[in-house]
């Protein structure tokens, strides 16, 4: 027979005047058993007989307060529990004090002891504790008191001493230690869950919240986190509960709806700063053990979702299924998957299903962070006794590698790395190729192209993929794939395509030409411009009448001649003649331009300007709407230094594109920079903040105007405001710095360079930013720091994917300060 | 080896900075690499942030080598000034003769350039260097306008040069050479 829990001699013995009560021994046994069975009450010391027993439980039972589950086995039910706390706060005329059970007592751990009665008894006094039953001796009570007091789970008003929410929660695993069965300890944790409902159904009807899965969020999280460890600063507890309310309130589920701090702290009536102080400190700095993941689809808005919530647990359990999976493919046919591969699989399963599909762009920020947080808990794990813990470290080891060293190469797809240095080619170019797919593109996908002509190229791949898996036979489409996947500088994705495609392909299939294109500009983006130019003297061996094929080899020979890859080659040949033949072939008017426009590349290396602007003037005139062409032309008056001429071209595009006035008149405002007028230039700038008044980055640029003005203060202000309105914003403690050096605050400029390093390790503007952090120590003294970051500098611009005039730049600005300090 | 002659020779090698400015496209890179190797490059290709170029020279029993700071007129790098201008021990201030657009306004803007040295540097020794005089007749030039600048802003000095041909190019760096010295 199973041991069961008999009440204390108080509660079953027979006073000497009046009956024993009962109700409260029956609820007494069944609240402190899992269950009971006709015969255990029948037992020592309870001793009913069968006609009491049967009429107590009978009206127990009729007053719902107990359950017959089975046949002659009693359970106590919800309602019951209540009556039986009712009874015994309240029963007899002095109040009787509930003790802990003997499976407690057994050891003498008097702080569970004293948590047990605190937690089970509305309050307590010293005596007792120090009175029969327990009888803690004077010294041990006062010491363990005192550490209960300590670490806030007791609190002590008027010589008595209750227990806190804190102590609510230690009592809970605390019971974990005892063998109590588990209807015991459900019971205990039904208590604290209907004391925190009460409270939220009043902050419910207060609040007017009445979404269910809010509501549903809301309660979860609350009965996890403990008010008390921010009682001390945060003395009113709504506000605590406002605060977990706008984390449940930007949930990804509630996307797109979406509150700002400002909006919540003005409805729910908080303070905007203590709003976003503890939203910070519970999400950021983890003042509690729940880990709080954030989305962030733009600057400004910010999702909020909790380790092991729905959302979390099933991210989890897709993420994990698709690095086991990976992991166990890789070993089986020795393949190397790399970590986009993993990315880009967990990023097609979950959006549209787990998340919002508009959320894309911030999960594929947010994921490999959180892929390197799951194998840093798996490898923190230091138990692997079970096969499943083994395997899960196996699968998980090289992740936090992989992840680690992915940087900066496909981050976010500004870095390459394949190449010690990555060049730009123009992909404007891509659209050579428009008039060979354009009609099967449009039969079989009509949005791709719109979506590509309007950059919108993470979308544009969706859609090509998705109309790819009903034509799977489609070649012209896999193209499209590639031009797609170039424009969002993935080529190393696109040469991997690219060269399963050639072994399917026909010599004879005029789609070779459109490859062979495609291979040898992606080749030049990494450098490889060998192959780029074997491929072109190839392509025209097999159709040598192809425009294309011209057009191929002209591409590589013209970036060898602006980059040089190969001096001699470039001496000897700078595509001008391909240029030309395919110049002469071309049939397509737009195609024309574009191949124009690249000649005019070449004639402005060879210094010849009248020749160059004349091309490029003759490309404007085919193809009269291209803003591509427009831009060539600004570089290349920029580049002579005709700025009037330049001037002139900005307002007549701004006329016609007005759709970019931004960039044209940022670019007209940097032109009087150059002409020494700087007040002409400010007021473009001012007058344009004006008309777009909440715009960042005109603002960042108007800070840097009043730095050429030399209106310190202004400059450090507008920077001010930035990073208070974006914290997390990387670039704007890189630019702040930037001003800061210009003061020569060396000291200031280090703290915000580091701090841009801290929050935008891959952004694009990282390499100056070493670069500069690096000339910043040099001038206050530290000469190996100087180096370190010098040289880191250098390393990330020659991987970074910028402009090569800019790269170029920033080489030689490191290299200077490098060997000035190695000749001083 | 006689330590008082390794004193000696410790105590006679000089390192200068002397940095060089003026807009873009008037011919500062072109200068220094005619006076420093004796070439000159005709096609215009533009300096990207800045350059470093030494020349050793023997002044007074000196040996002295000047870092040429070659500073980009494009000016993209504006918060870089301070430590371009850094520990100059002198200036080369460039325009350019040239009788067009470009040509005028690098004579309008020497005086922003001379603010400049001025802010970082303090009071050292600034040279004016009119360069291109290949590209014009001289005997036209108009010296009382260069002269009246010079005076007004307390230059050493101003020199007609062409690091095409070289002119003027061997004085305008002695006599700068010297002064730093002194």
């Amino acid at each position: 027979m199973a041991e069961v829990n008999f009440p204390p001699e108080e509660i079953y013995k027979k006073p000497i005047i009046g009956k024993r009560d009962s109700e409260h021994i029956i609820l007494w046994m069944l609240t402190n058993n899992k269950q009971c069975q006709w015969a255990d009450f029948k037992r020592e010391p309870s001793n009913f007989t069968d006609s009491t027993l049967s009429k107590y439980l009978n009206l127990l039972l009729g007053k719902k307060f107990i359950d017959r589950f089975d046949r002659g086995k009693y359970k106590i039910t919800k309602e019951g529990l209540e009556r039986f706390n009712e009874i015994s706060s309240t029963h007899g005329e002095s109040k009787r004090l509930n003790y802990p059970p003997e499976v407690i007592t057994r050891r003498r751990n008097y702080e569970d002891w004293i948590l047990w009665m605190v937690y089970n008894n509305e309050i307590c006094r010293w005596s007792n504790f120090l009175e029969p039953p327990l009888a803690i001796n004077q010294s041990s009570l006062s010491k363990k008191i005192n550490l209960l007091l300590s670490k806030d789970l007791v609190v002590r008003e008027n010589k008595e001493y209750s227990i806190t929410n804190a102590g609510k929660i230690a009592y809970s695993k605390m019971l974990k230690n005892y063998d109590l069965d588990r209807q015991s300890i459900l019971n205990e944790e039904s208590k604290r869950i209907d004391e925190i409902t009460r409270k939220t159904i009043k902050f419910f009807a207060d609040y007017k919240v009445e979404d269910e899965n809010i509501q549903f969020r809301y309660l979860e999280t609350i009965l996890e986190l403990d008010y008390d460890r921010v009682k001390s600063m945060l003395t009113n507890e709504k506000d605590f509960e406002k605060i977990v309310l706008y984390l449940m309130l930007n949930h990804p589920d509630q996307f797109p709806n979406y509150i700002s701090l400002k909006e919540f702290a003005d409805k729910y009536g908080i303070k905007h700063s203590k709003l976003e102080y503890y939203v910070d400190e519970i999400v950021e700095n983890n003042i509690y053990p729940i880990k709080f993941f954030t989305l962030k689809p733009s600057p400004e808005i910010i999702y909020y979702f909790q380790e092991y919530g729905k959302v979390e647990s099933m991210l989890r359990t897709i993420t994990e299924n698709h690095i086991t999976k990976f992991t166990y493919l890789n070993r089986l046919f020795s393949r190397e998957f790399g970590a986009y591969t993993i990315e880009k699989a967990v990023l097609e399963e979950i959006c549209g299903y787990l998340f919002n599909n508009a959320l894309r762009d911030s999960l594929r920020s947010f994921l490999p962070k959180y892929i390197k947080y799951l194998a840093y808990k798996i490898e923190a794990k230091v138990e692997l006794k079970e096969t499943y813990d083994k395997l899960d470290a196996i699968i998980w080891q090289n992740m936090i590698d992989i992840f680690q060293s992915r940087s900066p190469e496909d981050l976010e797809y500004q870095f390459m790395g394949q190449s010690e240095v990555n060049y730009k080619v123009d992909t404007v170019l891509l659209e050579l190729l428009e008039p060979y797919y354009i009609e099967r593109l449009e039969a079989r996908n009509k949005d791709c192209q719109h979506l590509m002509d309007n950059k919108e190229y993470y979308k544009a791949l969706e859609s090509i993929e998705t109309t790819i898996k009903s034509y799977e036979d489609d070649r012209v489409l896999k193209i499209v794939k590639v031009i797609v996947l170039c424009y969002l500088n993935r080529y190393k994705d696109a040469l991997i395509l690219l060269n399963d495609e050639l072994k399917l392909l026909d010599k004879k299939d005029q789609i070779l030409v459109l490859s062979y294109f495609l291979i040898a500009f992606s080749s030049l983006t990494i450098g490889d411009f060998d192959r780029a130019l074997e491929l072109g003297n190839e392509i025209i061996w097999i159709f040598p009448e192809h425009a294309l094929s011209h057009a191929t080899r002209g591409l590589a020979l013209v970036y060898n001649y602006i980059y040089k890859f190969n001096d001699e080659k470039a001496e000897q040949d700078n595509g001008l003649a391909d240029l030309d033949k395919a110049i002469t072939m071309d049939s397509f008017k737009s195609n024309l331009a574009l191949l124009f426009m690249l000649k005019s590349r070449v004639l402005l290396e060879l210094k010849k300007y009248e020749e160059s602007i004349d091309l490029t003037n003759k490309a404007i005139n085919i193809v009269p709407d291209k803003v591509d062409l427009y831009l060539s032309k600004t570089t290349i008056l920029m580049y002579f230094n005709e700025y009037p001429d330049l001037l002139d071209l900005l307002d007549e595009m701004l006329e016609k594109f007005p759709n970019i006035e931004k960039d044209l008149k940022m670019k007209k405002a940097s032109v009087y920079k150059l002409l020494g007028d700087l007040e002409s230039g400010f007021k473009v700038v001012d007058e344009l903040l004006k008309e777009n008044p909440g715009n960042k980055e005109l603002r960042s640029f108007k800070a840097y105007w009043y730095q050429y003005l030399d209106k310190k203060e202004e400059a450090l202000k507008i920077f001010e405001e930035l990073i208070e309105l974006e914290k997390e914003n990387g670039e704007y403690y890189d630019s702040y710095g930037e001003i800061l050096m210009n003061y020569e605050d060396y000291e200031k400029a280090v703290v915000n360079f580091q701090r841009a390093i801290e929050l935008s390790d891959n952004g694009w503007f990282i390499n100056q930013t070493y670069i500069k952090l690096g000339i910043c120590f040099k001038e206050l003294g530290n000469i190996d720091s100087a180096v370190e970051y010098l040289k880191k500098g250098k390393e990330y611009t020659n991987k970074s994917f910028s402009d090569f005039e800019l790269k170029k730049k920033w080489l030689i600005i490191a290299d200077i300060f490098l060997t000035d300090i190695e000749s001083t | 080896m006689n330590v008082s002659l390794e004193v000696e020779s410790v105590k006679k090698k000089l390192k200068i900075k002397v940095t060089v400015i003026g807009d873009g496209s008037v011919g500062k890179t072109s200068l220094i690499q005619k006076f420093t190797q004796g070439t000159f490059k005709t096609d215009y290709s533009k300096t990207i942030g800045a350059q470093l170029t030494k020349y050793k020279t023997e002044i007074d029993g000196y040996r002295i080598e000047l870092i040429f700071w070659d500073i980009a007129g494009q000016d993209d790098f504006h918060f870089l000034r301070p430590s371009f201008y850094r520990a100059s021990k002198a200036a080369i201030i460039v325009y350019s003769l040239e009788e067009n657009d470009l040509g005028k306004r690098s004579f309008e803007h020497i005086t922003k350039w001379y603010e400049d040295v001025k802010q970082f540097c303090g009071e050292i020794p600034v040279v004016l260097f009119a360069n291109k005089v290949d590209l014009i007749n001289e005997q036209s030039l108009d010296k009382t306008k260069i002269q009246n600048l010079v005076k007004e802003l307390n230059f050493l000095g101003y020199y007609i040069t062409s690091a095409k041909t070289g002119q003027g190019l061997d004085d305008a760096f002695n006599a700068l050479s010297k002064e730093i010295r002194r």
